[in-house]
């Protein structure tokens, strides 16, 4: 398992937010198969490893969660993004961006 | 902060948000069933993968559960819940553990409210660290500072205005009969400069304090104490401007002070101003002097001032005079005693903590293999390292409450032991200073608390540290003993044992010495008062004693009856300057021998046992003779046998007929002094004495006591009866002090001695029961029962010589601290201490026995199987 991707700490947050952002209200199901599609790769992470990372968004006030109905009528708990989730996610993602561009810099620089 | 906010509110949210995340992980699982569902898998091929893509629903749990909220107060409420279903699945175990600690805790709680109330907390005055009390020189006899009150001229050099001291008070004990208020009462009061209520800062309750112009003859005020207002003057709330007589004298009543204004003492029940002494007079009473500090000045600097001053104003004044904190001084006499059973306290406690160490080790070492499953299943070292702890400190919150609950009943046993009559007059009685402050309060509380957490810790560090290290596979493989660990832990718990043993086996000893040693005098069935007539002075007041005395001999069941100025253990002194040559110009010769001025008949009331010669002749020529002690007839005072021989004083001599046995006239542990009796009669001072009475008597002493008083009415219907008490109360009184310590100290002794029965039998229990299978193979091989005992008390035998020697050491060491508590013993008193080990070696083996007795009880069958 060589090739499973350790997600950076903070990252997960943020890609959360960025998934629940474009895609509107998602349950955690649904947000763990968005991830595996993005990752094309369907081992990288233990679906439950995600339930941390909704609760902290949760308690920072950043997503909501309610419960509804899915398609298929089961009940699941759907999160979307508020509004502070919304400005955390711009302010995140740049910060990212920068640090991502740093670290790509010094790589290249080194090899 | 919101995130830390939720973060609390869902620790006590706990089950609502574990019900909430069981439904969604649910639904997710549910979701993916659906998807491997529509993948073509089979209904349970698509749960396996479900669950399989999910990983572990507990650990996803735990994430959620360590996201949600803080962890560790999570786990602190697991723990706890666990902890309570463990030691409820051991009751035997948990009784005694909780017993163990509730005795430790108790105990340490019970001496730490005294320590508290007596040495810790502050005087009842603002500020009372500034209050110091002042003594005169020690000129030449080595008196004691509480004999040393300073002289009435002195006293007016010092109450000047000066740089370090802001008010200096000075007060003289005084009595007074009150009449007018019911029956005539005899009332303890106090003379007092009028400084002395500004001086400590109370203000009274009613009224006003004295003015500085009262301290002259015509100002006749008096304050009130609240229990004298209460009692006396039924709390009458205008009785500021009543007159009262006291001694027939009527004093305006100024003020009454607030309950619990003791002043110097608890049971004065007036004050009235001090009135200038006339410094050239030629007898005068000394003040007993307070002063206050000014702001950051040291006593020693005081001190030094009023030296300065003192010699400026007398250039004879020899030795200084010296400053001591209020409270220090207070306290003097019982501190070592109280710290030495603080030390004894901390043992005791130490001893709880290691037995149930010891307990717990041997109960973890049971639940190894729980342990050791629950390590393989995932618990972190740090995780158990706190489960363990959590229980230890469940036990002792535990024994800390009923510690309390048990500290209660001590200390009401502790004032019980340490009451003492409420009188002046009698010797070093009061067995503890401030006995009524003593109690549990918020600071006896959180020390309670503190003592309980650290109890808790310092039980559990060992067991936890132990188990929470080790490595799973050796507990998974076999079960590991700690017997070295638990005889170490034994071998401490009897050494500390020993120590206090000896403690208390010393004063135990040294209080029967003093309590059956021969007081020249026989103290049983004789009933003491004092009696004081309306007129205290002149040929009235000796008239009144003759006839009282003549009455009371007259009742039924009275064979002697008699007076004097003062009895033995009461703390009087009268010396006089005698000689054993008339007119003799020589300086005298101090000490003194004490005087005793009694009616003739006081030598039979008394029992004072006759060596030698006679006792006073009937009539008149009585007047004429003196009796001496021993210690006096062989002073070097007469040279040659004393009797026959005059003592003179001045003018007067009298011929010494009898020599009695030594007699403890002011402490038990002292020895009798040179004292001489003659037939006299001292009218009562102006303070303190006045006349004691002895009845000797078969009667029942409450009985005695109503007669007298009848006769006393009879005789003068002012006259008062007060201070009533059998001599077997006064003696019994003058050791509360060593009696306390040594029931203390022997309580804590036979405490730490059955812990360590404890110890050894919970150690032994546990080795019989791991060696089991080879005592199975030695019985099978056909090894004798005593053979089987003998090896386990040999087990004991190792563990307690060794606990055995490091005690004796260690008490070798401590006893020396005891030193002056002890009397007729030294501190390394042989026979303590073999005592005290043979009767520690005879518990060690009773404790042995039983698991010994058990170990020849072992099935071979079932021994050799159980493996």
């Amino acid at each position: 398992m060589s090739d499973k991707v350790e997600l950076l700490q903070g990252t997960l947050d943020l890609i959360v937010l960025r998934a629940l952002s474009t895609m509107g209200p998602q349950h955690a199901y649904g947000l763990a198969a968005r991830l595996e599609q993005v990752a094309e790769h369907p081992l990288m992470l233990n679906q439950g490893t995600l339930y941390p990372a909704l609760v902290r968004l949760e308690q920072k006030g950043w997503i909501k969660g309610a419960w509804q109905r899915t398609e298929s009528n089961r009940e699941a708990k759907y999160y979307g993004i508020t509004k502070a989730g919304s400005r955390a996610l711009e302010k995140q993602a740049e910060r990212w961006r920068r640090l991502a561009g740093l670290v790509d810099k010094l790589l290249l620089n080194e090899s | 902060m919101r995130r830390i906010l939720h973060r609390v509110l869902n620790v006590f949210r706990g089950e609502r948000s574990d019900a909430e995340v069981t439904r969604e992980i649910a639904a997710h699982l549910a979701l993916l069933e659906d998807e491997y569902r529509r993948r073509g898998l089979s209904p349970d091929e698509a749960r396996l993968a479900a669950r399989r893509a999910m990983g572990s629903v507990a650990q996803a749990k735990d994430l959620h559960r360590d996201a949600r909220t803080f962890a560790w107060i999570d786990d602190a409420r697991r723990d706890v819940a666990h902890g309570v279903r463990s030691l409820r699945r051991t009751p035997g175990f948990t009784v005694v553990a909780v017993l163990t600690l509730a005795l430790g805790i108790g105990a340490t709680t019970a001496v730490f409210s005294v320590i508290s109330a007596v040495l810790l907390r502050p005087l009842p005055y603002p500020n009372a660290d500034r209050l110091v009390q002042l003594f005169a020189p020690d000129t030449e006899r080595g008196l004691p500072r509480g004999a040393r009150a300073i002289p009435p001229g002195d006293f007016e050099v010092l109450r000047a205005p000066s740089r370090s001291v802001s008010h200096v008070a000075g007060y003289i004990q005084t009595s007074a009969t009150l009449t007018g208020q019911g029956d005539a009462v005899r009332l303890a009061g106090v003379q007092i400069t009028a400084s002395v209520f500004p001086m400590l800062g109370v203000a009274p309750l009613l009224g006003r304090p004295f003015d500085a112009s009262e301290e002259s003859p015509g100002a006749d005020v008096v304050v009130l104490s609240y229990r004298a207002w209460q009692r006396y003057f039924n709390g009458d709330s205008a009785i500021v401007g009543r007159v009262a007589a006291f001694d027939g004298r009527g004093r305006t009543i100024v003020g009454v002070m607030p309950e619990g204004f003791a002043f110097p003492d608890a049971h004065l029940q007036y004050w009235v101003p001090y009135v200038r002494q006339d410094p050239k007079g030629g007898s005068f009473l000394s003040l007993a002097t307070v002063a206050r500090l000014r702001d950051g000045v040291a006593p020693p600097v005081a001190e030094d001032e009023i030296n300065v001053t003192m010699r400026a104003a007398d250039a004879r004044i020899r030795g200084r005079f010296e400053a001591v904190g209020m409270q220090d001084e207070l306290v003097a006499s019982v501190k070592p005693a109280l710290l030495i059973l603080a030390g004894a306290v901390g043992l005791v406690l130490l001893i709880a903590c290691v037995n149930v160490a010891n307990l717990l080790l041997a109960r973890t070492a049971a639940r190894e293999h729980e342990i050791a499953v629950r390590r393989a299943v995932g618990a972190s070292p740090g995780r158990l390292f706190r489960q363990l702890l959590t229980e230890s400190a469940l036990l002792s919150t535990i024994g800390a409450v009923a510690g309390t609950a048990l500290a209660i009943g001590a200390i009401g046993l502790l004032r019980t032991l340490a009451t003492s009559l409420p009188r002046r007059d009698l010797g070093p009685g009061v067995s503890l200073p401030r006995l009524d402050e003593i109690g549990i309060d918020v600071t006896v509380l959180v020390f309670t608390v503190a003592v309980a957490l650290l109890t808790g810790i310092v039980c559990g560090l060992l067991p936890a540290v132990r188990h929470a290290r080790a490595r799973e596979a050796d507990r998974l493989r076999e079960r590991v003993a700690s017997p070295r660990v638990r005889g170490a832990l034994v071998v401490a718990e009897i050494a500390m044992a020993m120590v206090l043993l000896v403690g208390g086996g010393l004063l135990i000893r040294s209080f029967i010495k003093l309590s059956t040693q021969e007081l020249g005098y026989d103290s049983t069935r004789v009933v003491t008062f004092q009696a004081t007539p309306r007129q205290s002075r002149g040929p009235a007041a000796r008239a009144f004693a003759d006839q009282l005395v003549t009455r009371i001999e007259a009742l039924p069941g009275v064979s002697a009856a008699g007076y004097a100025n003062n009895l033995p253990l009461v703390q009087q002194s009268f010396g006089r300057d005698v000689s054993s040559q008339p007119y003799d110009h020589r300086p005298p010769r101090a000490p003194f021998p004490g005087l005793h001025a009694v009616s003739p008949r006081l030598i039979q009331a008394l029992g004072v046992r006759i060596v030698e010669g006679r006792t006073f002749s009937n009539g008149e020529a009585a007047r004429r003779e003196a009796l001496v002690t021993q210690a006096f007839a062989r002073s070097g005072f007469f040279d040659g046998p004393a009797i026959g021989r005059q003592i003179y004083s001045g003018e007067t001599s009298w011929e010494v007929v009898g020599v009695l046995e030594d007699i403890k006239q002011f402490r038990l542990d002292q020895r009798g002094g040179s004292e001489f009796y003659i037939v006299d009669f001292v009218p009562a001072p102006p303070g303190l004495g006045g006349t004691y009475f002895a009845v000797r008597t078969d009667a029942d002493p409450a009985a005695i006591a109503t007669s007298v008083r009848s006769v006393v009415r009879q005789l003068d219907e002012a006259a008062t009866v007060d201070n009533i008490a059998t001599m077997d109360q006064i003696v019994s009184n003058a050791m509360s002090r060593p009696r306390l310590y040594a029931v203390l100290l022997g309580i804590f002794a036979a405490v730490a001695m059955v812990l360590a029965a404890i110890g050894i039998y919970g150690v032994l229990s546990y080795l019989v029961a791991h060696r089991a299978r080879e005592i199975g193979i030695r019985m099978a091989l056909g090894a004798q029962r005593f053979r089987v005992v003998a090896l386990v008390l040999r087990q004991t035998a190792v563990l307690t010589v060794v606990g055995v020697v490091v005690g004796v050491i260690g008490a070798a060491a401590l006893s020396r601290y005891l030193e002056g508590l002890l009397f007729g013993l030294t501190p390394l008193d042989v026979t303590t201490f073999v005592a005290v080990v043979v009767m520690f070696a005879a518990v060690a083996m009773l404790a042995a026995y039983v698991p010994a007795r058990r170990a020849t009880r072992v099935n071979p069958l079932v021994a050799l199987r159980a493996e």
